[in-house]
């Protein structure tokens, strides 16, 4: 976790107590709510509730993979949407990163072939999650 | 800044989003009840 932390990004620890008025800002209405910002203070992910570290970190990444796509850094994000995929296989994260994967990549070359691949994945695997069914419409 | 797990967490968001856009990083924050 520290890696991301670390390197990537500023982290900011609001305690309710001690600041509603940034809840209030940002429309915490729970907590743990985590939120990713851009360079320029733009929110690019948030998700709220306690997870074990396997799913926190999948999530933690999923928003470092959305800032990498909103910058429209399409290649970057397919690639860290997949690492994604593959380092935390079995989160409920890994559906979502797999679909994005392959919007990533048909941003990044305008093939929608890779839109077809990718609902192919989803024939074999995360079958029941709502990434799939979303997914499936991309299938030929 | 607090410490907790070896990161260096700010309390100031908007420090943090001073910071970021110097640095070019993104922000992660967690808006939390827990003991910093």
């Amino acid at each position: 976790m520290a890696e991301f932390l670390d390197k990537d990004a500023v982290p900011v620890k609001i305690h309710i107590k001690e600041q509603p008025q940034v809840f209030e800002r940002f429309g915490a209405q729970w907590t743990p709510t985590l939120v990713t910002f851009d360079a320029d203070g733009k929110e690019v992910y948030r998700f709220e509730g306690f997870l074990p570290a396997d799913d926190f970190l999948a999530h933690l990444y999923l928003g470092k993979a959305k800032g990498a796509f909103a910058r429209k850094d399409f290649a970057e994000a397919e690639r860290q949407f997949l690492e994604i995929v593959e380092r935390h296989p079995r989160t409920a994260t890994a559906a979502e990163a797999l679909y994005w994967s392959g919007v990533s990549r048909y941003k990044a070359t305008g093939d929608a072939s890779a839109l077809r691949k990718t609902a192919e994945e989803f024939r074999t695997r995360y079958t029941d999650s709502d990434w799939a069914k979303k997914a499936s419409v991309w299938a030929s | 800044m607090a410490t907790s797990t070896g990161i260096s967490w700010r309390k100031d968001i908007d420090g943090a989003f001073e910071e970021a856009r110097k640095t070019g990083r993104m922000v992660f924050a967690d808006f939390n009840a827990a003991p910093l």
